[in-house]
């Protein structure tokens, strides 16, 4: 057993490949206007501090950047008054005021987060229901107000965040006394394509979204002023400017130098043009002065993956999966022989792990990201990749031990063997060929679960298929799908030999 | 040899009322004697069977090996002194035959040449060929190959006692009468003392010195087949006798 622990605490030191103190972080979430800014403050910050700068993209959502900036595995990231009002402070109540809504998210993340919020990058980027220009023109509607009249017949794609949200649809609804045919969550990158293909009539955009200039789209006026001011700031931890007081100075330069145009314009590069988003920010950077023209970066090609950067995230998403299969393998299978025949401790073991698998993975990840240790780190996504893969192994344990017939356990018995040499001589070799289908069940299926790494920077084919759905690029979707799905299949039939090979010769069929 | 004294089993379901499977038995087996406990089903023979080597604990009353309380012997060592037989022969299915058979000598701390030996020995003894059959698996085997098999692996150890749960249940009338006729040779050959359990009267007569019947969990008499035949205690085991002579 001790061996065992052992083997597990080299595999976790293993993973932890990322240094915890040292360079400015800064987070930025799973679409492409946070990613820019994120790069904004990452270059801005490299050049007029001392400081070394990490930029962690693609963060799963306000929820996780905050916890990351909370327990510091981030030092800032780009957020906007309403979302940090209504999400992070749980608002909800009525506030139109662009300033009273800053200076009150400054003063409350301040008091209760430690979290300050600089000056504002200078444009407005706000949530806006969307329909088809034609559409909205044949049904005469041009506010919220008119949808709530009409919307009776109409289906609605949300992206799964605005679902859920304090300031989201939920509150909308009662709002404006909303009622459609149909309200579905959706990844918010293919509402787009549902709306054009006719699939849904009523979509939530962000009001910078450059997908407004490609679909002939209305965005609906909020007559009834539901929506919160959403201007862009850098959120900041308190520590970190203490530590570092030069920072203030060096983000200052950030203050009002993006109006809601650019902003557009910037958004349009990056996923229409194609360009990468470090040389989208650091061209505007030395555009606005910001940056000196011998900052100026060369350009790179674009948003595409080398075959290196392919091959280098290929080898991260096995190495997750392998960690966090033997890790799982490492656990369930002694727990599995150990609950075998106890009752009580099985129905919990069991239920335990049936009940991991039902946590959503943002949500574990989420909570992960906050435990010392662990972090935004391949650690947390190892551990949450653990935890799942814990139940197929543990079960398939189980059945494999409770299957082995009576008799046979009988007859061992009776011959003398003891119940160690029972079970290791009987059981064990009778059950391999279930326990070993429970690995693989395991390894296929964290192999599909570990594209959620990326959502915590942890790398992986995650990456570019989580980057590839707000960029809509389907070449960059691809080229992390299909690898993951290779992956699972060679690892299917891998297994599946190993399972043949191991299986005792008077077993096989 | 081996002595059951007044055992009474009650089994507890949880729940349930308590079910009594045996009720106050003695009965005892002589030194190389071969006694046959026969029976209806639920009639508590193969509880009777496994009290012996422990599988089975008596609620109350007691049982002695050659004067010992069984109850005091480590079960492992007591049930390794005892062959043990069950119907079908309880071959683990992921070993050979000779791994089958040899199982519990490695177990033993024998030495390689040693089993290799003893497991000739045996396969010898239940003519299986060790040339055709030492690496085969059981899957591999006809009913009264595995049989066989089951009584080589249950003499592995060269055990004072040897016990069988119907042995030759699942077998075809023609494997099984040829099979009653090797038990005999092999019976005189290595003089054990053997307790088995059937449910066939002519297999037990044939095969026993002595016969036990069993009726719902009670010692209904002891004896030999002419005791049977000529002096039934009761009714009942003359009914009994009438129903399974000609089965």
């Amino acid at each position: 057993m001790r061996s065992l622990l052992r083997l597990a605490l080299l595999l976790a030191l293993a993973t932890n490949a990322v240094a915890q103190s040292g360079p400015f972080v800064v987070g930025s979430k799973n679409f492409t206007e946070s990613r820019i800014l994120g790069e904004i403050l990452a270059q801005t910050v490299a050049a007029h501090t001392d400081l070394a700068v990490e930029h962690r993209a693609n963060l799963g959502g306000t929820l996780l950047c905050w916890k990351a900036l909370e327990a510091g595995q981030i030092d800032a990231y780009p957020e906007y008054t309403g979302t940090a009002w209504a999400v992070v402070l749980g608002e909800s109540g009525k506030i139109t005021d662009p300033l009273q809504t800053f200076v009150t998210v400054q003063r409350e993340t301040r008091r209760r987060f430690d979290v300050e919020w600089l000056d504002p990058f200078g444009f407005e980027n706000s949530y806006a229901l969307v329909m088809d220009e034609s559409r909205a023109a044949e049904l005469g509607v041009q506010s919220i107000s008119d949808l709530a009249e009409v919307g009776g017949d109409l289906r609605a794609g949300f992206s799964v965040e605005y679902l859920n949200r304090e300031d989201g649809w939920p509150s909308l609804r009662d709002h404006y006394g909303l009622d459609f045919a149909e309200v579905r969550g959706m990844e918010h990158a293919l509402t787009y394509e549902a709306l054009a293909a006719g699939e849904i009539d009523v979509l939530d955009a962000y009001t910078t979204d450059v997908k407004l200039l490609r679909y002939p789209l209305r965005a609906l006026v909020d007559d009834l002023d539901f929506y919160p001011p959403y201007h862009a700031a850098p959120a900041v931890r308190g520590a970190t400017l203490r530590e570092h007081p030069e920072l203030r100075a060096a983000l200052a330069r950030l203050s009002f130098v993006i109006d809601e145009a650019q902003m557009v314009r910037m958004n349009h590069a990056v996923e229409v043009d194609g360009r990468a988003f470090e040389d989208v920010a650091n061209e505007f950077l030395v555009e606005a002065g910001v940056l000196q023209p011998e900052d100026r970066k060369g350009a790179r090609s674009s948003t595409g993956l080398s075959a290196a950067e392919l091959v280098n995230l290929t080898l991260q998403h096995l190495w997750l999966t392998f960690i966090a299969v033997v890790l799982a393998a490492l656990i369930a299978i002694p727990v599995g022989i150990a609950i075998a025949r106890r009752r009580t401790a099985e129905r919990f073991a069991l239920g335990f792990a049936s009940t991991m698998q039902t946590i959503p993975s943002l949500a574990l990840l989420a909570f992960l990201i906050t435990v010392p240790g662990l972090g935004l780190s391949t650690r947390s996504a190892v551990f949450a990749l653990t935890l799942y893969a814990l139940l197929p192994i543990l079960r398939n344990t189980h059945t494999g031990l409770a299957g082995v017939a009576p008799e046979l356990i009988d007859a061992a018995r009776g011959m003398g063997l003891t119940e160690r040499q029972i079970l290791m001589r009987v059981q064990l070799p009778l059950a391999t060929r279930t326990i070993l289908a429970g690995v693989r069940t395991a390894t296929v299926i964290s192999i599909g679960v570990a594209t959620l790494a990326a959502f915590i920077g942890a790398g992986g084919l995650g990456e570019p298929i989580l980057t590839g759905l707000y960029l809509n690029d389907v070449s960059l979707i691809l080229s992390g799908a299909i690898p993951a799905a290779l992956l699972a299949l060679a690892a299917d039939r891998l297994l599946g030999g190993v399972e043949r090979a191991l299986t005792p010769r008077g077993l096989r069929d | 040899m081996i002595r059951i004294e007044g055992v009474t089993v009650r089994f507890t379901a949880d729940g349930a009322e308590a079910v009594t499977a045996l009720d106050d038995i003695s009965l005892e087996v002589a030194e190389g004697e071969t006694l046959c406990l026969i029976g209806g089903s639920g009639s508590g023979k193969t509880t009777c069977l496994r009290l012996i080597n422990r599988l089975q604990e008596p609620t109350t009353g007691r049982v002695s090996l050659r004067g010992e309380d069984v109850a005091q012997l480590d079960p492992i060592r007591l049930r390794r002194s005892m062959g043990y037989v069950i119907q079908a022969g309880g071959l683990f299915p992921h070993l050979d035959v000779q791994d089958n058979i040899g199982l519990l000598c490695e177990l033993e701390g024998w030495t390689a040449e040693r089993t290799r030996a003893r497991i000739d020995e045996l396969l010898d003894l239940v003519r299986l060929p060790a040339v055709d059959f030492a690496t085969r698996f059981p899957a591999e085997l006809s009913g009264g190959e595995c049989q066989r098999v089951g009584v080589a692996r249950a003499l592995a150890l060269d055990p004072p006692v040897v016990l069988l749960d119907e042995p030759f249940g699942a077998l075809d009338p023609i494997t099984r009468d040829h099979l009653q006729t090797e038990f005999m040779a092999w019976k005189s050959a290595v003089d054990k003392t053997i307790v088995m359990v059937s449910h066939d009267l002519r297999e037990a007569f044939r095969l026993a010195d002595r016969v036990a019947l069993l009726q719902d969990g009670r010692l209904a008499q002891v004896g030999t087949a002419d005791d049977f035949r000529d002096r039934p205690a009761n009714a009942h085991v003359e009914e009994f006798m009438t129903r399974h002579a000609h089965a």
